[in-house]
């Protein structure tokens, strides 16, 4: 493509301003959104047409600052600064966080469009602002938009074109006399290093003087020069030269967000407050938290179920149709077995995962996720994370890959590591298809409860004893707490779809896969072989049926086949018929922690490498195998 | 006394921040520097604490809030 027939835009802004939603809506993507910070783990790109323009247009991930060098976010930093144009989404009812960092793209001299999002809330507080001001006071043009209503993108896209016919930069917002001083002085010294960056943002930012940027590539007079004007200053105001500077944009921005900003008192909506004040509760916080994902899995249990059963109702009307006009020869059966394995695909996963996804993404976008982090940071720093590991351990609980990738929110080494480990035991969707289509059918809810309580014993032990032997630096727990957010159901119900298509996309094609080696297997008759490799640990220690080696050899590729092949071995998701009640619940277990899935270990390897990720297997297969089996002997001498 | 000291719903005014560079970096950030008024909303046991300054809501763990020096309004 010629470049100069391409417009470069960045979506950048603090975190949680809806850069994400804004970036889906006009490219029609379906990328991460949810009302937390740090959703957006790096950058994206697509291109689109308006007017015969091709423009091609970055997602970022939320930032408070812009660094010079950053050592997080490298290439995200290029397309920023590659950019032509940056488009600002500001959260209009907090205008005064996001001109704060509106002020670091005006020392960057990009050009750049203000998007006032979320205008629809703002409204509703009854907060109005002017935008003619606020674009006379910026240099940048504004607009206002509503991105999960898609209200305002051909404007904004309009704005855009316009911009970059007629290129604008953004006007200088000038500080104190005492800090421009400073500042100038710095940019005179400066003048001579080729930088493609604003010298005033240069300027800035080695008066500002933090641990993010590295300056080691200038020059010792320069050094010097910076050095002393900071500590001139410093002895001036008896504050860091870092604290100085942010209480300048502060200022800053608070004025401007001051000369720009009405607010009419309307009565706001009482359920969001009451809920706020409930869900960081001291007492009634943490209950509703316990119930509120027990809820989760009983709702999903009860719905799941009873959509399950239609389907079991269903597939055996179709078996006995199936038995009474192709008969009950052997050739016939083979064909069914290969039909209920799809149908069992339908029988016992999807049932199950549609109302989980649903209620997990209501939660997510509603905000609840940042109230757990709240809720539970001191006990988790007992684990050697912090509260915010449980966002990614949430997640996990839909599936892990995304999870895992999501741990990048997580500061230090050890933390990530950590969080990583811990989330990789969190059961995910697929276990709890496992779970309930064995443990929840046949034997209730409440077995269910009892897995799940087990599971949490594992994560806590694992990282009371992890966080003793990893080393490694900790870091606390700051963040944003988002207000909460009527859900968007359309984006709910497209991002669950899209969830039950990517599954059905993979997952089809392994089912049949695993149907085809199995039969194979059977014909050479080498089933029987491969299970009885297993053997010694599945049917000697663990007290299943020999047929569970091989189906925890597919298992890998996705845990839910363990059912799924099950099924289709026996001909029907009457699971009884094989397994004893010890039996489902040991199998569950060791479904729960043996090893992650296919996918998972590739995520694994790529945010750790081999020799972790590898670490990390060999302690699940280990600790799957100790507790299941230790489980059955228990269950065995209590008799259930 | 540091943030920690304070009460739910209690106001108070920063005054120092006793901590490194990439603290106080990362608290500046939320706009948690010296001569902010802030307000603790909840602490609850075992989890972080909220504060409310300029109009937001922030978390930070207790660790963080033990090094941000405050005064209550009334000294
Ligand atoms: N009511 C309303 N909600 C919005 C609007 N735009 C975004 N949201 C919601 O705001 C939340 C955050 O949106 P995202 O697009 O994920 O935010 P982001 O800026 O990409 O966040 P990070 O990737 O974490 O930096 C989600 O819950 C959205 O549904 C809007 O215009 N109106
Ligand atoms: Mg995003």
């Amino acid at each position: 493509m010629n470049k100069h027939h391409s417009i470069n835009v960045a979506i950048v802004g603090r975190a949680n301003s809806g850069k994400s939603v804004l970036f889906n809506t006009l490219t029609s993507s379906h990328e991460h959104t949810g009302n937390w910070e740090g959703k957006t783990i790096k950058g994206i790109r697509k291109s689109i047409r308006f007017r015969d323009k091709k423009i091609i247009i970055s997602d970022l991930p939320g930032v408070q600052t812009i660094d010079i060098f950053p050592n997080k976010f490298k290439r995200e930093h290029k397309i920023l600064m590659n950019s032509d144009i940056v488009l600002n989404v500001i959260d209009s009812t907090n205008p005064q966080r996001g001109l704060m960092f509106t002020l670091q793209l005006i020392e960057l001299k990009k050009p750049t469009i203000i998007v006032l999002n979320m205008a629809d809330i703002a409204k509703q507080k009854g907060i109005k602002i002017n935008k003619k001001l606020l674009e006379e006071i910026t240099g940048c043009p504004v607009i206002e938009t509503v991105a999960t209503k898609k209200e305002g993108m051909t404007e904004l896209l309009k704005k855009i074109l316009k911009l970059k016919s007629n290129l604008k930069l953004p006007k200088k917002i000038a500080y104190s006399q005492d800090i421009e001083d400073k500042i100038n002085k710095i940019t005179n010294h400066i003048k001579d290093i080729k930088h493609n960056l604003s010298p005033r943002f240069i300027s800035i930012k080695l008066l500002e003087n933090n641990a993010n940027n590295d300056f080691s590539t200038l020059n010792q007079k320069t050094k010097q020069v910076v050095e002393n004007i900071i500590k001139n200053l410093e002895k001036r105001f008896g504050y860091s030269s870092q604290i100085l500077i942010a209480s300048e944009r502060l200022h800053k921005a608070t004025e401007i967000t001051n000369k720009v900003l009405t607010v009419q008192n309307v009565h706001e909506k009482g359920w969001k407050k009451k809920l706020e004040k409930m869900t960081s509760h001291k007492i009634w916080g943490y209950l509703i938290m316990i119930f509120g994902l027990g809820g989760l899995f009983g709702f999903t249990f009860k719905i799941g179920n009873y959509i399950s059963l239609l389907f079991d109702k269903a597939s055996s009307f179709l078996h006995s149709y199936w038995n009474l006009y192709l008969g009950v020869s052997s050739a016939s059966q083979l064909g069914w077995s290969a039909l209920e394995s799809m149908i069992a695909i339908f029988q016992i996963t999807i049932p199950y995962i549609i109302p989980f996804y649903i209620i997990l993404y209501i939660l997510e976008d509603l905000g609840y996720l940042s109230r757990v982090a709240f809720l539970t940071d001191s006990f988790m720093r007992k684990l050697g994370v912090q509260g915010k590991s449980c966002i990614p351990m949430m997640l996990g609980l839909g599936c892990n890959v995304p999870a895992c990738l999501n741990c990048r929110i997580m500061e230090s080494k050890k933390e990530r590591f950590l969080t990583i480990l811990l989330t990789t035991l969190v059961p995910c969707s697929a276990v709890m298809v496992v779970v309930m289509g064995l443990v929840g059918k046949y034997m209730g809810l409440g077995w269910v409860l009892f897995l799940y309580l087990l599971d949490l014993i594992v994560i806590i032990l694992t990282g009371v004893v992890s966080s003793k032997i990893i080393k490694g630096k900790k870091t606390h727990l700051i963040m944003e707490m988002p207000e909460y957010k009527m859900p968007h159901l359309k984006t709910i119900l497209t991002l669950t779809w899209y969830r039950v298509k990517e599954f059905l996309l993979i997952a089809a094609p392994l089912v049949i896969l695993s149907g085809v080696i199995i039969k194979l297997l059977e014909i050479f008759n080498w089933l029987g072989l491969i299970s009885s490799i297993l053997s010694p640990i599945t049917v000697k220690w663990l007290g299943l049926p020999s047929i569970t080696g091989i189906l925890l050899i597919l298992g890998i590729l996705r845990k839910e086949l363990i059912l799924i092949t099950l099924a289709s071995l026996l001909g029907t998701t009457n699971f009884s018929l094989v397994l004893s009640h010890t039996q489902m619940i040991t199998l569950s277990v060791v479904t729960m922690f043996y090893i992650p899935c296919i996918a998972t270990i590739s995520a694994l390897k790529q945010e750790l490498g081999w020799k972790k990720t590898l670490y990390i297997i060999i302690f699940e297969i280990s600790l799957a195998i100790i507790l299941a089996g230790t489980v059955s002997r228990i269950l065995s001498i209590i008799k259930i | 006394m540091t943030i920690l000291d304070l009460k739910e719903g209690q106001k108070a005014l920063v005054k120092s921040i006793m901590a490194g560079k990439n603290a106080e970096s990362r608290l500046s950030n939320f706009g948690i520097i010296p001569d902010e008024k802030i307000k603790l909303i909840k602490k609850p046991l075992l989890g972080a604490i909220e504060i409310e300054i300029q109009n937001s809501k922030v978390i930070l763990g207790k660790g963080l809030a033990s090094k941000v020096i405050v005064t209550t309004q009334n000294e």
